[in-house]
């Protein structure tokens, strides 16, 4: 059985960026394709490379084994239709009209329809459902209308492949279905070949025989739905977080999306981390100790001082004492209770002075306890008192803290 | 696209031929108004005259005849000629631009019959060599505004629209500064840039190659109105359904701009008929070119007419009325009906 397309090792590059890197596939008559991939894949660009309103750069197309670069435009658009992601129409056409326009590539030079072009039309129209726009004006009709109107026109084409880019994307949910369900249906009556460009992955393992995953411009693979929507797939190739499911009713392959922050936030509330900082030296690790969902709290800290206004938004608690002045025994004592308290104690690279001293002593109080202390490497710059700081936080490192230049590895070494 | 239910052909049919008659009202009424003292009755009896079958009585006054045969009509044959050139231009330019403010001088072509015109004035060539250099200037203008947006082998339509702005105003600014040291042929230049249908002297060898080149590209448009149908669903799409854009492109950018820069080199530059006539055309019996194209030359014709008609009896420019009245019946149009277009 000849192949219906054949699409041999196809490049293309706009200007001098290429697009489009050797691909090559094989539609059999009566296929029901998809093709899908990230933004930026080229799937658009693959629809105008069949439909010759683009050149490939090298390789070629033929359909049923007639190179299409040689085929006349008419010729062609007799037999592949295209149905268009946004149908914009410059003119105010009715619904009628617009489906009449696809028999275009049937019509002679004078560009008058005949009674049997009419009837294929309105056909075209029954067939879709919209046969009540026939005199609707255009820019009148919904977006669901819109699509399906132009589905007709390419069904009035009387193509025997149809190329639909993006059918769905505008429309809203029941929509997508009926534009997908009717595309179905239209593929099995009339015996068309259908290769649909789709966003959605969930419609296109729903809806296809076979899907063909563009990747950067290659063809990355070709499969049935339950081959290609498949979990490491989808996240080797989008770089998406997903879980794979079946359609409870179809048993078709189903993605789930799971966002970013992970469910095992609700575990880590149990996790105490209390941050020793000052000075704004812990502004972005206490918002994200917050967002990852850490149960954090922080001390001694000055009111008006930066990292205590910030904590103060995120609600965390701290041990505070007014502006200006050293750190109080009361105040230390609370801060040595949390210190000791935590799971992990975390020193910003906060300066410390005479001051706050104490709270690296807290600090080591916690660590003889057995808490971890996570403090930046570079802790020889932050002693201001003559060497008393720099002392304490050698006594951490001896204890096993744990040296860190950057917020990733104090999240990684939290997540352990 | 006829719906081919008998009672709109036969609608389109019939508004078709009452628009024919409507403008050969016009011009058999307009040929009676002029400066000459010539009852109606007496006009009458002069085209009476012509006629085959009618006897001649006691043959009206040869000076009649001239000036109703030889000066009005004539003139009157012109206005309709370049009212139909410049709305059917218009028409086609809205479409192919897919623009509503595109008009025949849209892309430099009357500029360049202006600056030829202008040239020929302020250097002295006899007035028959006006419009041949005119048209000249046309052409050229033409192909700098089609080159200048030109891509490989395609024209993108919003470059071809920025490369006539371009082109218009190079060419109005050289204009302006041969006006500003014309001096003695002032008087002569800024009358025929506002437009004139009178005929001089090198109009009648003009008319005998305007006539035919118009003709040609009335008949290129009229063969390619169904791709200009297509081509609103925009370009893409239209090669998706098996159309050679670029050659169609070609054709009627070229043959739109041929018919304008025909009647410019005859008759100046005649404004809003080219924007105006389409635009209401279309408001009235809708875009589909088929009917909009043929539609909008009689309705062009006609309103050319009526403007020349007041033009002369009120001894203004007739680019003054067609403006005048143009404007506030668009206007209404506007108000009183649908969206102009879809962009």
């Amino acid at each position: 059985m000849t192949a219906i397309l054949n699409v041999k090792d196809i490049h293309f590059a706009y200007d001098s960026r290429p697009v489009l890197e050797g691909i090559s596939f094989e539609l059999e008559p009566g296929a029901m394709v998809g093709l899908i991939g990230p933004n930026g894949s080229g799937k658009s660009t693959l629809i105008k490379l069949l439909s010759k309103v683009l050149r490939p750069t090298d390789g070629e197309v033929r359909f049923r084994g007639q190179d299409i670069d040689g085929m006349a435009p008419t010729e062609l658009a007799r037999r592949v239709a295209v149905v268009p992601q946004h149908p914009t129409v410059a003119f105010s056409f009715s619904g009628l009209e617009t489906v009449t326009a696809g028999r275009y590539p049937h019509i002679g030079r004078f560009g008058f329809e005949t009674q049997r072009d009419l009837e294929i039309a309105r056909h075209a129209m029954a067939l879709t459902d919209t046969i009540h726009l026939c005199d609707r004006r255009i820019e009148e009709m919904s977006g669901g209308e819109k699509q399906r109107v132009f589905l007709a026109r390419a069904i009035a084409q009387e193509p025997e492949l149809l190329l639909l880019d993006e059918p769905t994307t505008h429309l809203d949910i029941n929509h997508q279905i009926e534009i997908m369900d009717l595309i179905r249906k239209l593929h099995s009556d009339r015996n068309l070949t259908v290769l649909s460009v789709t966003h959605d992955l969930n419609l296109a393992a729903e809806y296809f025989d076979t899907l063909l995953l563009l990747s950067d411009g290659a063809l990355a693979m070709e499969g049935s739905p339950s081959q290609v929507i498949a979990e490491e797939v989808i996240r080797r190739v989008y770089g998406a977080n997903v879980v794979a499911g079946k359609n409870p009713k179809t048993g078709a392959p189903q993605l789930v999306l799971v966002p970013r922050v992970p469910p095992a936030a609700a575990q880590r509330k149990g996790v105490k981390v209390h941050v020793i900082c000052g000075g704004g030296t812990a502004s972005d690790l206490l918002r994200r100790l917050v967002i990852e969902g850490y149960t954090v709290s922080a001390g001694v800290l000055n009111e008006g001082d930066s990292d205590h206004v910030l904590a103060a938004a995120l609600a965390t608690e701290i041990v505070d004492i007014p502006p200006f002045s050293p750190v109080s025994d009361s105040a230390h004592a609370r801060n040595v209770e949390l210190a000791r308290a935590a799971d992990f104690v975390i020193v910003s690279p906060v300066p410390v002075g005479e001051g706050n001293l104490k709270n690296l002593e807290a600090a080591l109080e916690a660590s003889s306890g057995g808490v971890r202390i996570i403090m930046p490497s570079s802790f020889e710059n932050q002693d201001f008192c003559s060497g008393k700081a720099t002392a304490i936080l050698r006594r951490l490192v001896d204890n096993g803290a744990e040296l860190v230049s950057d917020l990733n590895r104090i999240l990684e070494i939290l997540q352990d | 696209m006829k719906n081919r239910s008998p009672k709109r052909v036969k609608r389109i049919a019939s508004s078709m031929a009452l628009l024919l008659l409507f403008w050969a009202v016009i011009v058999v009424l307009s040929g009676s108004i002029g400066p000459a003292k010539i009852s109606f009755g007496e006009y009458v009896s002069t085209l009476c005259s012509r006629l085959p079958w009618t006897a001649r009585a006691d043959g009206s006054p040869a000076a009649h005849d001239a000036i109703i045969f030889g000066i009005r009509l004539p003139r009157i044959l012109m206005a309709s000629l370049v009212g139909a050139a410049l709305a059917v231009a218009g028409a086609v330019f809205q479409g192919l631009l897919r623009n509503p403010l595109a008009e025949p001088y849209i892309l430099g072509v009357s500029s360049g019959a202006a600056v030829g015109a202008t040239v020929a004035m302020a250097v002295g060539l006899a007035a028959v060599f006006v419009p041949l250099v005119a048209f000249v200037g046309a052409l050229l203008a033409m192909v700098a505004a089609y080159q200048l947006a030109r891509l490989g082998r395609t024209v993108p339509v919003h470059t071809l629209i920025l490369a006539g702005v371009v082109v218009n105003a190079f060419l109005s600014a050289i204009m302006m500064f041969i006006v500003s040291r014309a001096g003695d042929q002032l008087h002569g230049i800024m009358f025929w840039l506002m437009g004139k249908l009178e005929p001089s002297a090198g109009t009648g060898a003009v008319a005998r190659f305007a006539v035919p080149l118009v003709g040609v590209g009335f008949v290129l448009i009229l063969l390619h109105c169904h791709d200009l149908n297509i081509l609103a669903f925009g370009e893409e799409s239209a090669a998706q359904l098996g159309m050679r854009v670029e050659t169609v492109k070609k054709i009627l950018f070229v043959s739109a701009s041929l018919i304008t820069g025909v009647v410019v080199a005859m008759s100046g530059m005649i404004g809003f008929v080219g924007l105006i006539v389409p635009h209401s055309v279309r408001l009235v019996i809708g875009a589909d070119h088929r009917s909009l194209i043929p539609t909008a030359a009689i309705a062009g014709a006609s309103f050319l007419v009526i403007a020349d008609t007041l033009a002369r009896v009120a001894s203004v420019p007739v680019g003054v009325v067609t403006a005048l009245i143009g404007c506030p019946f668009f206007a209404y149009l506007l108000r009183t009906r649908r969206r102009v277009m879809n962009v």
